[in-house]
């Protein structure tokens, strides 16, 4: 853990806190359970450590976090023991209504809306960002977050601007 | 507004310092990758991979190395005072100390016969053959008994030999051998020196312990006569050696002919080089042919009719064993 990355400056461990928030929360984001993303975001880092040779630069490393970060969400879904198992509901509570309402009507989307959404919102990158990390057309980047936002419209049936 | 609150919402999910701190914990002690595990265990991985293909690959050599020394061919020559008698002795296979064992005894009296001719004079009442064997002492015997005149080999007991060209013996019968075998066994030998048979009453048995070289006496005249030890290959076999010999009796397989025939086993050979050691004894209960080839060298042993029959083939196609093997069975 005290290698330096070898174009970052940072080591492994400031790599690894630094982005740890991003993955956690995508994971949860993915998964809707706080185990799950708990083992995601394990795995995640364990994987990190194993091929952080490969990872050349600051913006590369984020990218791949959030490749292996989707995978692995996927890959619980896949597993067995999820589809003979029911996780437990849990409710995560917010300061206020408008944050618990935004936040549960992303989570009621569909997965694949619900990532651009938040990688469109919350880590604020570009559609071509997207479509590069995700390794998909833009075009389909742009008209997913379309969709989702379409379904948020109905879901939410607020007044809240999607800028 | 969507933005915003939604970033907000995030915001306020946390993880807690104890899994942070948890899985940086576990990423340092993470484990190599495996193809990192395993290389620690390549050099005890190739290690036994040598072990294990020096051993499948010295097995079939350990194997035929054993064959050859455990059953080595036991052929006796043996003749009667008359010299138109010759029966096997009932003498089996010893065991290869035991072989070892008794044909250096032999090979010493031999020797000392050799080196010390007075020793003959002594009167010889003894009826057992004696025996020597060729594998492994045979080239120092070679070089000891070639310097020596071949007439003055004999074989210990029987100074008064007059060993004179023998004539290939009938292959004897069942139980003509058996009742032959018995009074040779229990009449002492005396013989003079003008019987002219065939060895003189003497007995000589001698063992062709490795595969790859015939040892054969030679039946001709008393001045070309050389030792039984001699060493030779199949290479040397000369057209003169391999004058094919005319007996009805001899299980002589189709496309050879036999070079050598003694009571006790013949020799075939054809015209491609193949040859056919058969051994002659006599065995217990009846048992089937067991027959295993391997570089192309067939080996048979077999029992039938109280004969127990040793068969090894250099060169020589399956077909011929088996033809050998019928005509015993």
């Amino acid at each position: 853990m005290t290698d330096k990355g070898l174009c970052t400056g940072m080591t492994d461990e400031e790599i690894i806190r630094a982005h740890f928030d991003m993955v956690y929360r995508l994971a949860l984001s993915q998964t809707k359970n706080c185990a799950n993303a708990e083992d995601v975001t394990q795995e995640v880092f364990l994987r990190f450590v194993e091929n952080r040779r490969k990872l050349t630069s600051a913006e590369h490393i984020k990218a791949w976090l959030i490749r292996v970060t989707i995978n692995c969400s996927k890959s619980v879904f896949m597993n067995s023991w999820f589809k003979k198992t029911v996780p437990l509901t849990e409710e995560l509570t917010f300061d206020t209504p408008e944050k618990s309402e935004v936040y549960y009507a992303v989570q009621s989307l569909p997965s694949k809306y619900r990532t651009v959404i938040h990688l469109f919102y919350y880590e604020d990158m570009s559609v071509e960002e997207i479509s590069r990390c995700l390794s998909m057309n833009p075009s389909t980047v742009k008209s997913r977050l379309f969709r989702g936002r379409e379904m948020l419209r109905n879901e939410l049936k607020g007044g809240y601007d999607f800028v | 507004m969507f933005r915003k609150y939604y970033k907000e919402a995030n915001d306020s999910i946390k993880p807690s310092e104890d899994f942070v701190n948890s899985v940086i914990r576990d990423a340092k002690k993470h484990k190599p990758p495996l193809r990192a595990r395993y290389m620690q265990y390549a050099a005890a991985a190739a290690a036994a991979v040598v072990v294990v293909t020096g051993a499948v690959t010295a097995f079939p050599l350990l194997q035929k190395a054993q064959r050859d020394g455990g059953e080595g061919i036991v052929i006796e020559e043996r003749a009667t005072e008359s010299g138109s008698t010759a029966a096997p002795s009932r003498t089996a296979a010893p065991e290869p100390a035991a072989v070892n064992e008794k044909s250096g005894d032999a090979q010493n009296s031999v020797r000392s016969s050799i080196q010390k001719p007075e020793t003959a004079d002594a009167p010889s009442h003894n009826t057992s053959e004696s025996s020597y064997s060729v594998p492994g002492n045979v080239s120092r015997n070679t070089e000891e008994t070639a310097a020596e005149p071949s007439r003055e080999y004999n074989y210990g007991y029987n100074e008064d030999i007059n060993e004179t060209a023998p004539e290939p013996a009938p292959e004897p019968k069942a139980d003509e051998q058996t009742e032959t075998a018995d009074e040779t066994t229990d009449a002492p030998t005396e013989t003079e020196s003008d019987e002219g048979a065939p060895g003189g009453g003497s007995s000589a048995s001698y063992i062709l312990g490795e595969s790859d070289e015939v040892i054969k006496p030679e039946n001709t005249a008393p001045e070309d006569m050389t030792p039984y030890s001699k060493k030779r290959d199949l290479s040397d076999i000369s057209a003169a050696d391999t004058e094919a010999i005319d007996d009805a009796d001899i299980p002589c397989p189709d496309g050879y002919y036999c070079i050598d025939a003694s009571p006790n086993g013949y020799t075939f050979k054809n015209d491609g080089g193949a040859v056919i050691s058969v051994t002659i004894n006599y065995g217990g209960a009846d048992r089937e042919p067991y027959i295993t080839e391997e570089d192309g060298s067939i080996y048979a042993v077999f029992t039938s009719f109280g004969l127990s029959v040793t068969i090894n083939a250099y060169g020589a196609d399956m077909a011929a064993v088996e033809e050998i093997i019928n005509q015993f069975r």
